[in-house]
């Protein structure tokens, strides 16, 4: 357990208990309503002095295309109708080189100011991991918050197609050549394309930790054990080991990573495929021990991968994290 | 046995398993077949997922043989042989593919030339650090090496190798071992640190010390042999592993990862004889660009490089006897048995005990009708004479199989008007019976039971060791998932049973109900694993279309066509679009569909290209594995409709510019 008080809670909460001043944004513009959630409030309360939404363009699939399409128009309707300017928004292919991708976080940071929101809720991992490890690489900015909103419910059919071979996440080769590890940790969500035979190919030196979304409601959790039970299904017994955490408990997923690796001491990699907080802690984990992080990369996600927003309070159900505070990252492995 | 242990549990077992478990469970059968990754020479060895090829690449590791020694069992590679150097690059996690992903500077053109230089200066940087590491562990291990490393002449070897011009007096400075291991890191490192965005710039000495592929490293063998430090007699032997991520990958933009795969065959378009390359890859990886970096020349098999084609070695042929992948699946099984119970060494085919020979026809048959009604079971038509009906209802008392093909030779007589007028006759007792007739019979016993069990309203089965094999395909993953899903079935229903009615599986047998309910579980879980490959879900869609197809084909009561459990094309058309080639040539090289070429036996003699479902889909989609008689012949628009109905992209370009034999032999 950490001694650093690392906040975190509703949007509304967290901002209102910040030091006072406009926030820069950097989210995305997608196919799912809840892309606008943060946009939304923030500009509703007059705190937003600059955003940047990028609109991720998965590779053409035939199933999927004018359903994205129909809905990206809608999103993007929503998003001018509101007040959004076209400057706002750019576009770049889901394979864009990691060169690209880290010049959108630059070129972000340049007129961000000393305070930044990444919402994360609809950025794809292949973005928003090295959004994160490269705007906290940045000294002038001062604070730092990663949003997520929770939208309503989830498509029952599969998230994304046409998984690529495992690779590292941009600027999460990791510093140990050759893919070295002890400990593999999975944050089990819906999807586990060509997941459980990455792991199988560690063999069972390594011990697996499955961080569990919980308490998981129905239909989740029938497909998050579905998940863990393909994962555990051909590795050997005692190898792996379920752990519950808490799906919008970052600060807690990221306590226990750092009890996994002892302090950082044993070499973990990392296989983000649960909900995004989880992923967060893996993100931030990984960024401040140059750890590797691996996934198997759709090239096109499900035009209703999400639907609605969740509402609490006649608020969206936005989660907020303080990652940086007033020039302190509250996420270090010491 | 032990009652909760399922020796199968672990799919995978890799070099990174423990020593012990490594050498209890690798299979030595594969070795003798692939003696040429232990020659000089370069050597591509292919196969699809799970055919082995990572197994034999592991022996090329230097760490592998401590844990032979500590086993007290011997190295699987003969003696004569085993005396060399190995070292190698995995290309996904050396971080190698990340090149290319940041600019090095303000013209993305010239980035796009700089970037393959930069790929062959990681590449040949990595290699040899992993050489010297190899060196070092060979060293540290003298006495299992046989002291082919005498690391006294250790920093000479440095001197040389670090004059030497191809490093264009990068490693000036050098002069140990040591400092010449951290020169090398410290390069690897400064790479890895530019493409993670860690520092602005590569180091200016990079830029102008770029070094040519493979040409330090044969340098590194010249000096290891004059210097020494090891003796001329052991070659080097360079492993490229997943090399297929070059050309499946979207993360890397396809014309540089083809330009990075042209380095790669840049360094064995050399034939140089101080080193040995040995590549792992999957079937599709390795015929689309054997262009040499730099030039319009291309690889030629047999002269640049040999091919170990693992799927075509596996493959059953017509002869049934040259078939190598049973003896392969049986050491495979034995092993893993002997491993968790030590008593159950000495049995010969463990296989065929535990599982049994497969159920004979008439034994399935009677499983499946066992309490159905002769009129549900049969489905005689309304329009036979009663003599005919009366006939085959006595006959269902006696051999539940016999009626249904017997139904079926009646329709055919029906359909070709031979029995039209009169009705043959209800056959005597001593007649031969026309539905059972050795081939007519054989090749119509399989769609026989599928009729019968959905009569029935059964589900087929699938058991016994021939069962198994041939659903297996020749890939010993999937042989090893199906033996985890069978028995991972028996443990279920024996933990059901009191302690004293509990089976040894090895004495007493797995009930072939069990291994049925195994085999369909495994068959489901492989259905469910075609979307984890790139490409996957579009080929898990066709699939989708094209077994209820076949099921349905294989419902026509007449049984005309035993065959239709595949589709047939002529070459022509298969080529004639290059979107349904590439379709169906990924599906093959993944291993979703099996491929053979065939000649037709119509009339206009045209080769055929047939293709089948792979045999673990079969009791998916309840259809027979086996391949008899002809298969569905088909037009290219029929498969251009089904592509098109399972929303695979088609589109109208035409003849590809060369034909691609689908001769494996031809690597």
């Amino acid at each position: 357990m950490s001694a650093i008080y690392r906040p975190w809670g509703p949007l509304h909460w967290l901002l209102g208990n910040m030091p006072a001043g406009s926030w820069s944004l950097l989210g995305s513009l997608a196919t799912e309503e809840r892309c606008l959630a943060v946009w939304t409030y923030l500009r509703s309360g007059a705190s937003l002095t600059r955003a940047c939404l990028v609109e991720v363009r998965d590779l053409d699939s035939l199933p999927f295309k004018t359903r994205v399409e129909q809905k990206l128009q809608a999103r993007r309707a929503e998003f001018f109708a509101a007040g959004g300017g076209l400057a706002e928004v750019e576009a770049h292919g889901l394979f864009a080189s990691h060169g690209e991708i880290v010049k959108i976080a630059d070129d972000f940071a340049v007129a961000a100011g000393s305070n930044i929101i990444i919402d994360i809720s609809c950025l794809p991992k292949r973005f928003f991991f090295p959004f994160v490890k490269r705007l906290l690489s940045k000294a002038a900015i001062r604070n730092v918050l990663v949003t997520y909103t929770r939208p309503i419910g989830y498509t029952s059919d599969e998230l994304a197609e046409n998984y690529q071979e495992a690779q590292s996440l941009p600027l999460f080769g990791g510093k140990y050549p050759g893919g070295k590890a002890e400990i593999v940790v999975v944050s089990v969500g819906y999807m586990t394309g060509g997941l459980p035979e990455q792991i199988e190919k560690y063999g069972s030196d390594v011990r697996v930790k499955l961080l569990f979304p919980f308490p998981p409601g129905p239909p989740s959790f029938q497909r998050n054990w579905r998940v863990v039970r393909l994962l555990e299904k051909n590795l050997s017994e005692g190898v792996v080991e379920v752990v519950p955490i808490d799906a919008v408990d970052m600060a807690d997923a990221f306590d226990h990573i750092v009890c996994f690796t002892e302090g950082g001491k044993r070499v973990a990699v990392f296989a983000p495929y649960g909900p995004k907080p989880t992923c967060l802690a893996m993100c931030l984990y990984a960024s401040a021990t140059d750890a590797a992080v691996y996934y198997t990369q759709p090239t096109a996600y499900h035009p209703d991968y999400s639907s609605g927003v969740s509402m609490v309070d006649g608020q969206p159900e936005a989660f907020a994290y303080c990652v940086r505070l007033d020039g302190r990252n509250l996420y270090e492995v010491t | 046995m032990d009652a909760e242990i399922n020796p199968f549990q672990e799919l995978y077992v890799t070099e990174t398993a423990k020593p012990e478990k490594f050498v209890a469970l690798f299979s030595d059968q594969l070795v003798r077949h692939a003696l040429p990754l232990f020659q000089p020479g370069n050597v591509v060895i292919k196969g699809t997922q799970g055919s082995g090829k990572s197994m034999l690449l592991s022996l090329l590791k230097p760490e592998m043989r401590p844990a032979y020694v500590s086993c007290h069992a011997h190295f699987p590679v003969p003696d004569i042989f085993a005396r060399f150097v190995g070292a190698g690059i995995n290309l996904t996690r050396s971080g190698i593919i990340d090149i290319g992903q940041r600019p090095l500077g303000a013209d993305p053109a010239q980035d796009e030339k700089l970037f393959p230089l930069y790929f062959a200066d990681f590449f040949n940087y990595w290699i040899v650090r992993d050489i010297l590491q190899s060196l070092q562990f060979m060293a540290d291990h003298a006495d299992i090496f046989d002291a082919l490393v005498d690391m006294k002449k250790a920093d000479v070897f440095a001197q040389m190798l670090a004059k030497a011009d191809c490093w264009f007096g990068y490693l000036a400075s050098v002069d140990t071992f040591g400092a010449l291991v951290a020169a090398l890191e410290s390069r690897i490192s400064e790479y890895r640190k530019f493409n993670q965005f860690n520092i602005e710039r590569l180091a200016p000495g990079i830029e102008s010390t770029k070094t040519a592929v493979g040409e330090p490293i044969a340098r590194a063998a010249d000096c290891l042999w004059r210097s020494g430090l090891i003796p001329e007699s052991a070659p080097l032997y360079v492993r490229v592993d997943q090399l297929e991520i070059l050309n499946s990958s979207d993360v890397l933009r396809p014309a540089l990862g083809n330009e990075y795969r042209c380095v790669v065959n840049k360094a064995l378009s050399t034939r140089d004889p101080r080193v040995f390359y040995r590549i792992g890859t999957r079937n599709y990886a390795w015929q689309d660009n054997v262009r040499v970096f730099g030039t319009t020349a291309s690889l030629e098999v047999d002269r640049d490089y040999r091919v170990i084609d693992l799927d075509d070695i596996l493959r059953r042929r017509e002869n049934s006897k040259t078939w190598v992948f049973p003896d392969f699946a049986r050491d495979v099984f034995r092993r893993r048995l002997s491993y968790v119970a030590s008593t159950v060494k000495k049995k010969e085919n463990l296989l065929a005990a535990v599982m049994g020979p497969a159920l004979k026809p008439a034994g399935a048959a009677q499983g499946y009708a066992r309490n159905a009604e002769p009129h549900v079971a049969i489905k005689m038509d309304e329009s036979w004479p009663d003599a005919w009906k009366s006939y085959l209802t006595g006959l269902f008392e006696v051999d539940k199989l016999s009626p249904i093909l017997a139904c079926a030779w009646l329709r055919q007589q029906e359909e070709s008007g031979k029995g039209m007028a009169p009705f043959p006759a209800v056959p005597d007792a001593r007649d031969i019976k026309p539905w059972e007739r050795m081939y007519w019979k054989k090749e119509r016993v399989r769609q026989a039971l599928l009729q019968l069990a959905i009569n029935c309203v059964q589900r087929v089965t699938w058991a016994g060791e021939q069962n198994i094999l041939a659903l297996s395909g020749a890939n010993i993953l999937i042989f090893v998932s199906i033996c985890q899903h069978i028995w991972s079935a028996f443990l279920r229903e024996q933990r059901g049973r009191p302690e004293t009615e509990r089976c040894n599986p090895v004495i007493d047998g797995i009930d072939s109900k069990v291994q049925a309910v195994g085999i369909h579980g495994a068959s489901d879980y492989w259905y469910g694993k075609i979307p984890e490959q790139p490409g996957g879900n579009e080929r898990q869609r066709f699939i989708d279309k094209i077994g209820p197809i076949f099921r349905e084909y294989l419902r026509d009561r007449a049984m005309s066509n035993p065959g239709f459990n595949g589709f047939s094309l002529t070459t022509e058309d298969f080529v004639a679009n290059a979107s349904v080639y590439s379709f169906l040539t990924k599906a093959a090289e993944y291993g979703d569909l099996q491929a053979v070429p065939h000649t037709t036996k119509l009339k206009d003699r045209l080769q055929r290209v047939k293709f089948y479902l792979n045999p673990i889909l079969s009791p998916h989609f309840q259809i027979p594995e086996s391949h008899i008689k002809e298969p569905l012949y088909v037009g290219l628009h029929d498969v251009i409709s089904w592509m098109t109905e399972a929303k695979i992209p088609v589109t109208d370009s035409g003849h590809l510019p060369l034909f691609r034999s689908l001769n494996r032999k031809g690597g």
